[in-house]
């Protein structure tokens, strides 16, 4: 037997006698798929698609190294859609345009209606069960199916216009092929589906609040809605942090209900077109994935920014 | 809490029920007109106003949904991928956050806090990367493939980890007494004491996998190969059946899974987002 | 004037009764301690009078009004948790300002009595700390701080000494009553299981046990003059011992028989005593009032060690009398005592106490 090989089997033999390397070694095992799948599919790929985002390639070919070129092409279309080009021409610009107006809409609503919504399920009131059951329904559902339904009822003919005769007469457009009333149906669908998840959020970090607070501020003369301004919302404002953070992650990137609401293309005028959308488009119809990773980065850096910058605001970090 | 009835808490007693009723409607509503729906025509789904009772009652949509062969395979693809994440999550999440929370090894809070990381990239900026990796290894189209990606995600590990920390320390050292490396450790004492958490590792990712749209949108190719979300709503875009009503059945199939899981769990799958957020 | 007043109240959780028919008057300015062990209702009843919660039966004054359909934030009343119950994101000065604000008192006056209430506690220098910055005893006194800002006409305070150290707990007895009864000159209702808080702060003490009033009356009242087994058995440390058995009559003398031994009743006793004979009674005499010596005493008897105390100003010791129940009694420092040494005993014979053994009541 050649020395090497007595040596190495030795130092191994050693090392699992040792109880702290043995630990450590039976624990690599244990983290070793979790690590691996995740390193690759995680920090692999996220360093990958920056490479990507400086080369030209069609995924069979060789990839070409072009620089910054992909990160001119996105902001030649921003500079077109600024300047008022159409969609077809500035879709990046359209894409991102929506999605901000969209992120405007859903997130301070869902924030504001999930926390309303959790301080009346909090009362201590029989079958409230019930409610937090029918609140959070929609969102164990897949949003692909919610999608599927609602452009059903948001047909010209649909059960939405039908209950809005009750609020506002009169009022029944056509959602789903008008372009002014597309995002604010996907906007709708979106409350609706997400918020009962965070009324849930709301509720444990209301229910975490000790009572003799709320005691003393009833015998210090303030009313249920004083209570609910001065003692629950600025003692839920982690809560609100976590929320709107999630939120935003989520809204920036929304996906699956564009694509089923207003399909690959964007549907009427681009109206339903979202920069997730472009990326996806560019990657796998477009096939330029070197722009798609280029799109990517800036999806990612907008995300970014947005949460930190709010965190920072509210100096509270989610984590 | 107040047990006398005064006017004014009668009054706010009415208040709360009401407006707690009427976003109880407003949640519920389009799954009550879909079920219903789902037993008419189209020609009576369509009608303005709408009409709440199927008249006929009719089975036609259902039986439509299966008659494309192509909507049992989607049932099938789509419990054969949640069954592979619920799998490969209960098992390495456990393992994983077990290491992390009660072994010492070098690097350990930093290669944790590198995944905790993780969780903050966008999913589509690994997308396209993933795609390239996933096609080079030839699991393109398939649903192996495609679980690959989320089989022992960063989310269930900091769970398992979260619940392993909870359980005191004596019981671990115990076990070492006793005799049981860390690995042993893991299959006597970790994995029947975990089986809450387990459970709801389980749960999430059964709800996560089943509800899954964009990995398997772009992970899976042929319409064989498809899971429910993505055969819906490619059957809806290709027309698959001049009506919609079938489209309305279909989506409650494919919710029902997971609209029954909640109901039976409801009180846990609450308490644990409760927990969650708690730690968040 | 700001009387509370207690009349036949009833609370009920459910198939338990916290509070059982009570009745209560408390004086205008009177310092009233509601003492009592866990589960007793002394709390419910402090929380049915700030209103937290609603009595099933009867009525409740404070003052000249019936508040049983007031609600809690228009009662005037201030209460000092347990917890404290100070709110964690409001700095001191906002906790102590909060019920200003909600009285809406404009800003300055309220600023002027913030500064003033904090002065008069010593935590002026403490107005812009939150509250998990502070140590227990000045979180209670913020927490006094609030409740003394409001003027109100009642103070409430639930165990307020419970969550402070012992040495600090000695001292807050004493600045309590000096600042709240002295000083401020408030009805005060105090809520504690501890008799010796008890005994030093209050002017009367009403003895609560299951739902019920046991007794009420100044502390020397409740000490001297017990009215029934629980409040004698309650108040006073160590605990005074009972002697249970049956009243006999022989050879023109009392005796009460326990069984194995037979006591001499004195005989002032007999004509308080005297309709008993034949029933079953109990006596009871303070640790402090049994005499233990070494040697055989005029009227003693014998007993044997068990176990004892040394607390170093006194001993408590453990005897039994052949071989039946333990007592206790207490004996001076410097007496050598050491265990199954055979000791013989006696009592004070005018400081006895009897009872009957089914009400638990008193016989005077």
């Amino acid at each position: 037997m050649p020395k090497s090989n007595l040596f190495l089997s030795r130092k191994i033999k050693s090392l699992l006698e040792k109880r702290k390397s043995r630990e450590a070694l039976e624990a690599l095992v244990l983290i070793s798929v979790v690590t691996c799948l995740n390193v690759v599919f995680g920090y692999f790929a996220a360093v990958f698609a920056f490479y990507l985002s400086f080369f030209k390639w069609d995924y069979i070919g060789p990839m070409e190294f072009v620089g910054l070129k992909n990160f001119m092409v996105i902001f030649k279309d921003l500079w077109r859609g600024i300047s008022g080009a159409y969609f077809f021409q500035a879709p990046f610009y359209t894409g991102l345009k929506n999605i901000l107006l969209y992120t405007a809409i859903v997130v301070p609503t869902q924030t504001v209606l999930a926390m309303i919504l959790a301080a009346f399920a909090n009362q201590k009131i029989k079958g409230v069960q019930f409610y937090k059951v029918s609140y959070f329904l929609p969102a164990v559902t897949s949003p692909v199916i919610i999608a599927l339904i609602f452009i059903w009822l948001f047909m010209k003919q649909g059960f939405i216009n039908y209950m809005l005769q009750f609020v506002v007469p009169g009022f029944a457009p056509d959602w789903i092929n008008d372009k002014n009333y597309l995002l604010y149906a996907i906007a709708l669908v979106a409350i609706w589906g997400t918020s009962g998840h965070f009324m849930v959020s709301f509720l444990a970090a209301m229910q975490s609040i000790p009572r003799d607070i709320y005691e003393a501020a009833m015998l210090e003369g303030a009313g249920p809605i004083r209570r609910f301004i001065y003692i629950t919302v600025p003692m839920l404002k982690p809560m609100i942090v976590y929320v709107v953070v999630l939120g935003l992650i989520g809204a920036l990137q929304m996906f699956d209900l564009a694509w089923v609401m207003a399909g690959s293309n964007g549907g009427p005028g681009g109206a339903g077109y979202t920069m997730a959308l472009d990326i996806y488009n560019e990657a796998f119809i477009n096939l330029r994935p070197g722009v798609a990773a280029a799109k990517s980065i800036f999806l990612f850096a907008l995300i970014f920014s947005t949460t930190y910058v709010f965190q920072k605001k509210y100096k509270v970090m989610v984590r | 809490m107040k047990s006398s009835l005064k006017p004014s808490k009668l009054g706010w007693i009415t208040l709360v029920y009401f407006v707690l009723s009427l976003f109880a409607y407003i949640y519920l509503s389009p799954f009550i007109r879909s079920f219903v729906a789902s037993f008419m025509t189209w020609e009576q789904a369509s009608k303005y106003p709408p009409e709440w009772i199927p008249n006929p009652f009719t089975l036609e949509n259902y039986v439509k949904l299966f008659r494309l062969e192509l909507f049992p395979r989607w049932i099938l693809n789509t419990a054969l991928y949640a069954g592979l994440i619920v799998a490969g999550n209960i098992i390495f999440s456990s393992m994983a956050g077990y290491a992390f929370a009660r072994l010492k090894f070098p690097g350990r809070d930093a290669l944790f806090s590198a995944l905790l990381a993780l969780l903050m990239i966008p999913i589509f900026v690994t997308l396209v990367p993933n795609y390239i990796i996933i096609y080079r290894l030839g699991l393109i189209d398939n649903i192996v493939g495609l679980a690959l990606l989320s089989l022992a995600n960063v989310p269930s590990t900091f769970l398992m980890r979260q619940y392993f920390l909870s359980i005191p320390q004596e019981i671990f050292d115990a076990a070492r007494i006793d005799g049981c490396g860390p690995i042993k450790t893991f299959f006597y004492i970790c994995l029947p004491l975990a089986k809450p958490a387990l459970g709801a590792v389980a749960v999430y990712q059964f709800l996560g996998a089943w509800n899954a749209f964009l990995g398997p949108l772009v992970f899976l190719r042929t319409p064989e190969n498809f899971t429910l979300p993505v055969g819906l709503s490619f059957a809806f875009q290709r027309s698959m059946w001049t009506e919609y009503t079938p489209i309305i059945a279909g989506s409650l199939v494919a919710a029902a899974p997971t609209i029954v899981l909640f109901i039976a769990l409801n009180k846990y799958l609450i308490k644990g987002i409760v927990i969650q957020a708690g730690k968040g | 004037m700001a009387r509370v007043f207690l009349k036949n109240v009833v609370k009920k959780f459910g198939k338990v009764v916290a509070v059982n028919h009570v009745t209560l008057e408390v004086k205008d300015k009177e310092f009233m301690v509601l003492l009592g062990p866990s589960g007793c209702g002394k709390s419910t009843t402090l929380r049915l009078i700030a209103g937290l919660e609603t009595p099933d039966e009867g009525e409740i004054w404070i003052g000249d009004r019936l508040v049983n359909e007031i609600d809690p934030t228009k009662r005037n009343v201030a209460m000092v948790f347990q917890s404290y119950a100070l709110y964690p994101h409001m700095t001191v000065y906002q906790n102590i300002e909060f019920p200003l604000k909600m009285a809406r008192v404009p800003r300055e006056e309220r600023r002027r009595k913030v500064i003033e209430v904090a002065k008069f506690l010593g935590i002026e220098d403490l107005l812009n700390r939150y509250p998990k910055q502070l140590s227990g005893g000045q979180q209670q006194r913020v927490a006094l701080a609030r409740a003394i800002v409001r003027e109100p006409e009642v103070f409430l305070l639930d165990e307020p000494l419970s969550n402070l150290d012992a040495k600090l707990r000695v001292k807050m007895r004493f600045e309590l009553r000096r600042l709240l009864h002295d000083e401020l000159q408030t009805t005060t209702l105090y809520v504690t299981h501890d008799q010796v808080e008890a005994m030093t702060m209050a002017d009367r003490i009403a003895v609560m046990n299951a739902g019920k009033i046991m007794q009420v009356g100044s502390p020397i009242d409740v000490f001297e003059k017990p009215a029934n087994i629980f409040v004698a058995g309650f108040i006073g440390v160590p605990p005074m011992s009972f002697f249970e058995g049956t009243l006999i009559e022989k050879q023109e003398s009392l005796f009460l028989d326990l069984g194995s031994v037979l006591f001499r009743i004195p005989k002032t006793y007999y004509s308080t005593l005297y309709p008993y004979v034949g029933s079953e009674i109990v006596m009871g005499i303070r640790p402090q009032d049994i005499k233990v010596t070494l040697e055989p005493q005029e009227n003693s008897y014998e007993g044997k060690i068990v176990g004892y105390e040394p607390l170093g100003t006194e001993t408590y010791v453990h005897f039994t009398i052949n071989g039946t129940k333990e007592y206790v009694a207490v004996i001076p420092r410097g007496m050598r005592i050491s265990l199954k040494r055979k000791v013989y005993w006696t009592f004070n014979p005018h400081r006895l106490y009897f009872f009957k053994k089914s009400t638990g009541e008193a016989i005077y």
